[in-house]
């Protein structure tokens, strides 16, 4: 599968990876945060050289310490501004290139690559009820300033990074706060556990639950109701993760309890299109390639991540996958222990599992 | 990363197992020296700094004793005997790999040469040599002494560099080789002893030290200078063996190691055991030497402290290279050992909560002990594996997800389930239900997940919309068959089944869930009322018989049942009685409501009159018809009907005394067809049930007249007055029903004709006919022929007690 394989022993259980952005794939930057550390959590940004040389061992680039769990970690692909779920039910953002205001260019139209961790104003977190929010436990990013995060207790809220620049010209002020042009309620409540979440469009949202429901909400009429719910005929099945296609929205895949791998056809009513069962680790992530949008990287906490080729449907030009798919091994047989999370890009991919190594891999594409 | 893998001495196995123990050995290195680099790096925090630099040297330490058993156990040559002699060779590498300093001394020596051009006046020249001899490496001895200044000139020098050409070993898998190199060995240091013996080197003494040792003398080994150029009493031991016997077995390193060390500690009084630098004073070095890898490891362990890493991954590298013959061991002994550590670790590894994992890992491969060990045979004691994970805090929904998949992926279930309880409890302590309900599910706790729907229903309070609210908890949504697991929660489900299907407007289904909810008696009387007050709605659709027959007896039931237990208010329950009995009748109209043998059924209706009888007088004479009409057919046909009804319908007649009392009689009385007898009867039991009348009764006297007496518990069975006119109340009730039906056709015109038609003549079929004889005979008309027959009669006096069961007997035959 990948042409090369590279471990990195990081002396800390990775929770979650994400990959700084495509563009970077010749010199990936990586953020991997630790969880179930205590005060010693952290999260690292490392910068992989080319084509993994020599020992494939990153370079540590800055280390940011966190108080809790590191939970979820998304970078937006505009602005490189790292977004953050804590364990303590704080929402933080982060940037990572040295302009004074985040995101800008260098003058040559270039990005900066990231290198630095700097948190921007203060953490945000949904105001206390009665019994706490809960972990972070979802976490999407839409164009730059966006984020729709959920929380352990149902709680799904729509937030923006707001920068407020001073006089001075310090961006510090930059603080998180419920979106004002996120329909008429930014904040709204799940039954259960919100275990994943991603945007569909501008307009549209999906989170999973752990009762094993996909729910589809209408950002333009906010958050107070959701607009549609998909289930899983028979006994419920938690879902731990959720991720659209990159080119067709209406497919969406999600990964269960129970090794159960789901594809989903927002135009068709309730049920999923197709339904697989890759082993007996619950499923921790899914990712669809970037650019390949027929290939889709699934991994399991029984210590697997699969690459799995999704066959056309026929029908609309929507993807499915067969009863038995080919599943292709890209992690060495030798990993036991969940990967807990990995991000992909064009041509690399970096996962972070529990028995503290991060794996780096090139030449991903089949 | 060894597992279960295969235990055994072949020869890919070894060399699997060699390679591991390198890659193992590799890893310690660099960590010690990331620790190294962290401890320079950390110059502002002088603790931190000497940690890391404690924790590098016990790295380094422990690969050099890593190392040490790789040579001596692991590697596969191990049990050869040609072996031995490359094992030295290695052993005299090893030891050198870990005491550079003649490469030190030598690169200090030659920087300085460059600018004394007298290499042998360096303090450490001499010293070099004698090191680089002690080590094996006499080409790197010869090429140093080469750079003596008189090394061209003096035949002294030339004969010792000559002499500095020892055979090398090459090991080979063949006895024969090492007695090559046996009689190799013996000439070349043979001719040492000539040359010396001669004197060749007497006028050099240094010189002469050197070709001592090169001759195996033991002296020269014991001179204090030799002594003190050693770092420990095992590189002397080695040098020792090298020089002297090269092809001994391995044996004689236990044998002399006792020696030597006593040598190496002569000139060093101070150090004795245990004082030196730990892992390497020498004690765990010594019992290697002398096979006993048990004692060894026990040992190490004590001296590591909390470190069981070390001992533990030791330890199941050793027994997979040999089983559980390993010195000092036998048998299944060295596996205890090594489950022992492997348990000591994963337990010492509980201290860090991130490390649950590693540690339940490990105890997969504690088989005795860790995975299936009862510490009591007789209890149901947890196994150590399944006290590790269900002591493991969930802090998080993530780390419970986690813990549960480690439980079930092990297959203990039951550690799972406790697992699962202790999140849904936290969940429902801190009130998020969902997520209580979720885990509740997984733990397969019915008591818990009633304890949910409690909580659900609390929060409901005891009304309709705070039912409806609860209710409309998504999370219910897909439960499925795990709803089936507290009656409580599938109410719950049921009922917002029953709120979805009238959202979507599937009312005759919707109708069909209250129904069944309430014959059921799934849902808790309070909210009985809510759920019939979610019904009006339907039940005053006029345009629509949305609930069948059958449906309204189960919701008039519970009605019944509700003012008797005197639960609700009755002002509520009168408005629902009124539609209840409106959609009754316009249920049975709908259906051509038509009674066979159906004995429930016909209970149903009775209950049915019962009600009408407080509610609608038109709809009680109207259902009173009815009754009448089902008597006479079910009297007809089955000769069981009321027993089977009792039996049927026992739930609602018990708490009515007077049903009872109605049963009793029809079951004396079945075979004579008493349909009127009963309407009569049954009218007046109703009136008397509804207005709690304890009035006046008549007994029927043997003569035919009536006597009016108290109401005694004694009389078995108690007749009520039989109407003088009859006919009165029967052309009432139908004329009653017949306004109710051209009432209901004016209601509702999409009502067949033809079918009303039928109807109406099916009630006419039992209707007294005024014909001519009956004008002429009014009475007689107005009595229906079986009413005036003697078996009716006979069977009148025995229900009054003027008969007895004998007598009737008789008098009907």
């Amino acid at each position: 599968m990948a042409s090369k394989v590279a471990a990195k022993f990081v002396s800390y259980r990775v929770s979650q990876v994400a990959l700084a952005s495509h563009y970077t794939d010749k010199e990936p930057v990586v953020a991997a945060g630790s969880w179930d550390e205590g005060p010693s959590n952290r999260i690292q940004l490392l910068g992989y050289g080319p084509k993994l040389d020599a020992e494939g061992s990153p370079r540590l680039l800055a280390v940011h310490r966190c108080h809790g769990d590191v939970m979820c970690l998304r970078f937006d692909p505009i602005y490189q501004n790292l977004f953050v779920g804590l364990g303590t039910g704080e929402l933080v953002a982060m940037a990572t290139t040295a302009e004074e205001e985040p995101g800008s260019n260098n003058g040559s139209g270039e990005r900066q690559r990231p290198r630095l961790l700097r948190q921007l104003g203060q953490g945000w977190r949904p105001s206390t009820d009665s019994f706490g929010s809960g972990a972070v436990s979802a976490l999407a990013i839409r164009d730059g300033w966006h984020a729709l995060a959920g929380w352990e207790s149902g709680r799904l809220v729509c937030c923006s990074l707001a920068v407020e620049v001073p006089d001075g010209g310090c961006s510090d002020a930059a603080t998180l706060r419920p979106a004002s042009g996120c329909g008429r309620e930014s904040v709204g409540l799940d039954s259960c556990c919100v275990t994943g979440a991603d945007f569909i469009d501008q307009n549209a949202a999906c989170t999973v639950n752990s009762m094993g429901q996909l729910k589809l909400w209408d950002l333009r009429t906010g958050l107070g109701q959701y607009d549609k719910v998909l289930t899983v005929a028979g006994d419920p099945k938690a879902m731990h993760c959720a991720r659209r296609h990159p080119a067709q929205p209406h497919l969406v895949a999600t990964g269960a309890s129970g090794g159960c791998l789901c594809l989903w056809d927002l135009r068709q009513e309730k049920f999923p299109v197709s339904i697989v069962e890759l082993d007996d680790g619950h499923v921790t992530q899914v990712e669809f390639h970037p650019v390949q949008g027929d290939l889709l990287f699934v991994s399991t906490m029984a210590g697997q991540l699969y690459a799995i080729r999704l066959s056309d449907s026929g029908g609309g030009g929507s993807a499915a996958l067969t009863d038995n798919p080919h599943l292709t091994a890209v992690l060495p047989a030798s990993q036991k222990l969940p990967v807990n999370s990995f991000c992909l890009g064009e041509d690399f991919l970096c996962a972070g599992t529990e028995d503290e190594l991060l794996y780096a891999a090139a030449g991903v594409c089949l | 990363r060894l597992g279960d893998a295969s235990v055994g001495s072949s020869a890919e196995t070894r060399e699997a197992l060699l390679r591991c123990s390198k890659e193992y050995r590799a890893l310690m290195h660099d960590c010690a020296s990331e620790l190294m680099d962290s401890a320079a790096a950390a110059t502002d925090e002088p603790e931190a700094a000497a940690f890391l630099e404690n924790q590098s040297q016990l790295l380094a330490a422990c690969q050099i004793l890593w190392h040490l058993v790789e040579i001596l156990w692991v590697a596969p040559r191990y049990q050869s005997a040609a072996a031995a002699p490359q094992i030295l060779l290695e052993l005299v590498d090893w030891a050198r790999l870990h005491c550079p300093q003649p490469d030190r001394w030598i690169a200090e020596l030659l920087e300085s040469a460059n600018a004394t051009d007298a290499p042998e006046l360096h303090q450490r020249f001499w010293d070099s040599l004698y090191l680089l001899v002690l080590q094996g490496r006499t080409v790197d001895a010869r090429n140093l002494l080469s750079q003596h200044s008189q090394a061209g000139r003096q035949q002294q020098l030339k004969d010792a560099m000559e002499l500095l050409n020892m055979p090398k070993y090459s090991f080979v898998r063949d006895s024969q080789s090492v007695r090559k190199f046996d009689v190799a060995h013996c000439l070349w240091q043979k001719d040492v002893r000539v040359r010396l013996e001669a004197g060749l080197f007497a006028a050099h003494p240094q010189l002469e030290l050197l070709v001592e040792l090169l001759a195996g003398d033991e002296d020269a080994f014991a001179r204090p200078e030799i002594v003190g150029l050693c770092d420990s009493w095992y590189q002397l031991l080695l040098a020792r063996l090298l020089l002297t016997n090269p092809t001994g077995s391995l044996d004689c390193l236990g044998r002399e190691a006792p020696e030597a060390e006593a040598l190496y500690k002569r000139d060093r009084p101070s150090q004795r055991d245990g004082d030196g630098d730990g892992l390497l004073d020498g004690v765990l070095v010594r019992l290697l030497f002398d096979g006993q890898v048990g004692q060894f490891l026990a040992e190490a362990a004590g001296c590591l402290g909390s470190n069981w890493w070390f001992v533990a991954h030791l330890a199941d590298l050793l027994h997979h290279c040999l089983g559980g013959e390993v010195g000092g061991c036998s048998g299944g002994g060295f596996g205890a050992i090594r489950e022992h550590f492997l348990l000591e670790y994963s337990h010492s590894m509980l201290g860090r909560a991130a490390l649950w994992q590693l540690a339940v890992s490990y105890l997969d491969y504690c088989s005795n002990y860790g995975r299936h060990y009862q510490p009591s045979p007789h209890a149901a004691a947890a196994t150590p594996q399944e006290a590790l994970l269900v002591r493991v805090p969930p802090e998080s929904q993530r780390k419970a997800e986690q813990i549960f998949a480690a439980c079930h992926a092990r297959g203990l279930l039951d550690s799972a389930n406790t697992v699962a309880r202790t999140v849904a409890r936290r969940a429902l302590d801190k009130g998020c239900l969902g997520n209580a309900l979720t885990w509740a599910i997984r733990a397969r706790d019915p008591r818990l997940v009633a304890a949910i729907a409690d909580k659900f229903l609390l929060g409901a309070g005891g009304d309709s919309a705070g039912l409806a609210r609860a209710a409309s908890a998504d999370a219910l949504d897909c439960l499925a068959t795990s709803a089936l697991l507290s009656n409580r929660m599938a109410f719950l489900c049921q009922y917002k089944l029953f709120h979805d299907r009238v959202s979507a407007g599937q009312l005759a289904e919707a109708a069909d869930v209250a129904a069944q909810l309430l014959s059921s008696r799934m849902i808790p009387r309070r909210y009985w009322l809510s759920l019939l007050q979610d019904c009006l709605p339907l039940l005053e659709l006029r345009h629509q018989a949305v609930f069948t027959s059958a449906q309204l007896f189960d919701l008039m039931h519970a009605l019944a049942e509700l003012r008797q237990a005197d639960c609700a208010p009755a002002e509520r329950l009168s408005v629902v009685q009124a539609s209840l009995s409106d959609a009754l009748r316009r249920a049975m109209i709908d259906e051509n409501f038509h009674y066979s043998s159906a004995s429930s059924s016909l209970m149903e209706l009775m209950l049915a009159c019962r009600f009408s009888a407080s509610a609608n007088s038109r709809h009680r004479s109207w259902l009173l018809r009815r009754v009448s009409m089902a008597t006479h057919s079910a009297g007809a046909e089955s000769s069981d009907w009321f027993r089977g009804s009792a039996g049927a319908s026992s739930r609602f007649l018990t708490p009515f005394s007077s049903w009872t009392r109605v049963w009793k009689l029809g079951s004396t009385m079945y075979s004579m067809k008493p349909a009127t007898l009963y309407i009569d009867r049954l009218e007046l039991i109703i009136k008397s049930d509804a207005t709690q009348l304890n009035g006046e009764w008549t007994r029927i006297k043997d003569n035919g007249k009536y006597e009016s007496r108290a109401l005694s518990r004694q009389s078995m069975l108690i007749l009520p007055r039989i109407p003088r006119n009859p006919h009165t109340s029967l052309r009432a009730s139908q004329n009653d029903g017949f306004q109710v039906v051209n009432r209901r056709r004016r209601d509702d015109k999409t009502v067949a004709a033809g079918s009303e038609r039928k109807r109406q003549q099916a009630r006419r079929a039992y209707t007294p006919r005024w014909t001519q004889e009956a004008k002429r005979r009014p009475m007689l008309a107005r009595t229906p022929k079986w009413r005036r027959s003697r078996k009716f009669k006979i069977c009148v006096r025995a229900a009054s007690g003027t008969l007895t069961t004998a007598q009737m007997k008789h008098q009907s035959a």
